[in-house]
């Protein structure tokens, strides 16, 4: 499953496997931080269907979910 | 602090800040120059980079240059592009000599990354760390000597906050140096990347290790108490409702804090002209003096309030990590309109003024998003248009029960809204995108704000608004003030000199363009001269209909008995239920705000934009004033 997944509740943790969707949007993950093995904690969606709320180490960040979808997960 | 003397010359040798946003490379910056720079426009976008002086405390010899933040030295957007270019071939200075690369002392492993690229290109460079004082106060303490060896480059810390460390910081700097040409950054690939992530990583745990066991432990505590704070801010129902407190807060201020300021330098301003005037009375020198040059330097001065305070406003939401989150929580609505989260402060703030509300837009990273909401602020309805407004609904719903104005003024700052998101999702279709836009946004942690930065960064912001629209208002308000006067400037009567004048002849001559809309040429003159500010539209129908009370309550009440019984040459009623509703439309949707014009030449650094925007917006309210004013008679309204 990708971090856009539906089936993935606020306060769960997931850990990336891999990377797929346009290089630039995977290109600027990385340098958001995230890379394969990196632990994420689901902090909620944005109202209106907006941006997920992500944390991982001591970062906060804020992903639509064309972006969202580029980070391939499995649940921890 | 001397600001005059911010001569960018050749012979000081130029260091250059690269940090992530919100890396508080700004705020070091600030600290460096005091007030010693100036804002350079990288030619051809609206993105600036500063160049400036050592404050003079500091010492001399040292230019300092801020850029935009930057992830990579990978360019993803108009930005990053600026900063890569800054650095290697900049227009305005002949070789950077050293960077300083700023990173997040709580952020430390991201930011790593990018000081491993700068290391790679071979420039001369140095690390700072920031947010020291908010690690201190935590007990976080990094392996500063360790990470030195690790990048072979001086590493120093920085207190935003007091400035702790700025002299070392200079002093390291002045030091940077060599002869060596750095080359460019070389792309480091998935795989590469992977593992460069994973190296910064390990770096960053260590230098956190070889200081404290516990360090890490701390330094997640200072996360724990932010992700605590965002449980109610970013909570799907709390959040929207601390939105809307906190926008209505800025919005309020914005509008009524700035109102007696604007009142004072309004009143200052007339006071002056009238001492002007009282130079040479009569004359046509101390009338342009005074008509021509104070006036219209008060028409763009008065907004001066408004921008400083919007400024703290969104320097205040901006340095505690609120804005961020704001633009996350209006993000999904927005893209629904071809913008982002971050078009809304600017948006908001068109509601007072489209003035600094287009300066706002700069905080919008992505071109294209950068591009619509400056399309769009001027249809948020200003508080210019108010008076105007008013003066409509009291002809409209004179004698009647004040609940009917009331939803009148309701209903048309909620049309301008509805023509706004429509007229964002019509230019989105024909903005290309030259760049995905991303919305990879990062949180900053929540931190106190630092109000002494704030307040400079404001003013400085100010100045430059002042500097840089200044001269164009005050062009285009000559003009009008020539057309206003000439060719019959010896006429005593005003009226009969604004009819003679070459803006009285401009309104006979469109008067077969604006009869359409129900109303003559002197309603015409209202619309050209409401160009120089729209709230001239009510003192200038005071002149053409020949209102000499001068007191404003009994003048709007003149003016409404004269209006109601204004006929046109063809003895018709010129205003009538119809007309004037034309009007408020017309005055809803048109750009008639020369102000707005200059500052969107200028920030959008493109004239053809401003025109553009100039003839779609007055051409779109004139087709649809006269289709309702012409439906409404065609179905019987007078």
């Amino acid at each position: 499953m990708n971090l856009h997944d539906m089936t993935i509740k606020s306060g769960q943790s997931v850990e990336i496997t891999g990377f797929a969707g346009e290089d630039i949007l995977r290109e600027r993950l990385h340098e958001m931080g995230l890379r394969v093995g990196s632990i994420i904690t689901i902090l909620g969606k944005a109202p209106f269907g907006g941006p997920l709320l992500i944390r991982f180490n001591t970062s906060f960040l804020a992903l639509r979910k064309e972006e969202a979808a580029c980070a391939l997960v499995t649940l921890k | 602090m001397r600001s005059g003397d911010a001569e960018v010359t050749l012979a000081n040798k130029c260091v250059a800040l690269v940090g992530a946003p919100n890396s508080g490379k700004t705020t070091l910056y600030n600290w460096l120059t005091g007030s010693r720079f100036k804002t350079v426009n990288y030619p051809g976008a609206t993105v600036e980079f500063s160049l400036g002086h050592l404050a003079s405390h500091l010492g001399e010899g040292l230019q300092a240059m801020d850029t935009p933040g930057t992830y990579s030295l990978h360019p993803k957007s108009a930005d990053e592009w600026v900063t890569l270019r800054s650095i290697y071939e900049n227009p305005k200075v002949d070789k950077i000599d050293g960077i300083i690369v700023v990173v997040d002392g709580t952020q430390l492993s991201r930011h790593l990354q990018l000081v491993m690229q700068m290391k790679e290109t071979g420039f001369p460079m140095m690390v700072v760390v920031t947010m020291s004082d908010l690690l201190r106060r935590e007990g976080v303490e990094l392996d500063l000597t360790y990470l030195e060896k690790t990048f072979g480059c001086p590493v120093l810390t920085f207190d935003g906050l007091l400035a702790g460390g700025l002299l070392e910081i200079v002093s390291a700097a002045g030091k940077l140096g060599s002869s060596q040409k750095p080359s460019r950054p070389v792309p480091w690939g998935f795989a590469q990347q992977e593992e460069k992530l994973k190296e910064c990583e390990r770096i960053a745990q260590e230098a956190l290790q070889h200081k404290t066991d516990h360090a890490q432990e701390r330094l997640n505590r200072i996360v724990a108490s932010t992700e605590k704070i965002d449980r109610v801010l970013l909570h799907p129902w709390f959040g929207i409702l601390f939105f809307i407190l906190i926008m209505g807060g800025l919005f309020a201020s914005v509008f009524w804090l700035a109102t007696p300021f604007m009142d004072l330098i309004d009143g200052w301003f007339t006071g002056f002209a009238e001492t002007v005037a009282a130079w040479g009375p009569g004359t046509l020198w101390a009338d342009f003096l005074a008509n021509g040059v104070v006036t219209s330097f008060a028409a763009f001065m008065v907004f001066v309030p408004q921008i400083f305070i919007l400024f703290v406003a969104i320097g205040l939401l901006e340095s505690t990590g609120y804005l961020a989150r704001a633009a996350t929580l209006i993000d999904r609505p927005f893209s629904a309109l071809g913008m982002s989260g971050r078009s809304f402060v600017p948006l908001l703030s068109g509601f007072a003024c489209a003035v600094p509300a287009i300066i706002a837009t700069r905080n919008i990273p992505s071109t294209k998003d950068r591009l619509i909401t400056a399309f769009v602020v001027p249809l948020m309805s200003c508080s210019a248009r108010l008076p105007v407004y008013a003066l409509c609904i009291a002809f409209l719903f004179h004698g009647e029960s004040a609940l009917y104005a009331g939803l009148a003024m309701a209903a048309l700052y909620l049309g301008s809204i509805v023509v706004g998101a429509f007229a964002a999702g019509i230019i989105s279709k024909f903005i290309p995108r030259t760049e995905p836009s991303f919305f990879m946004m990062e949180l900053p942690i929540y931190r106190r704000p630092k109000l002494r930065v704030i307040l400079r960064q404001a003013w400085t912001r100010t100045l430059s608004y002042v500097k840089r629209a200044g001269p164009i208002i005050f062009t285009f308000a000559v003009i009008i003030w020539v057309g206003t006067t000439f060719p019959n400037y010896q006429t005593e009567d005003a009226h009969q000199k604004l009819e003679e004048s070459y803006v009285g002849r401009a309104g006979k001559f469109i008067e077969p363009v604006v009869q359409p809309m129900g109303v003559d040429w002197r309603v015409g003159v209202g619309l050209i001269s409401a160009f120089a500010a729209r709230e001239v539209f009510v003192s200038s129908m005071a002149v053409t209909f020949n209102i000499t009370d001068t007191d404003e309550d009994s003048q709007q009440q003149a003016l409404l008995t004269q209006m109601s019984t204004a006929t046109n040459s063809a003895g018709e009623k010129i205003f009538t239920v119809s007309s004037v509703i034309g009007l408020m439309i017309f005055f809803l949707i048109a750009l008639q705000c020369m102000s707005t014009v200059g500052v969107q030449i200028r920030e959008s650094g493109s004239w053809k934009f401003a025109m553009m925007q100039l003839v779609v917006f007055n051409v779109a309210a004139y087709v649809l004033v006269v289709v309702v004013v012409q439906s409404l008679r065609f179905l019987g309204v007078p």
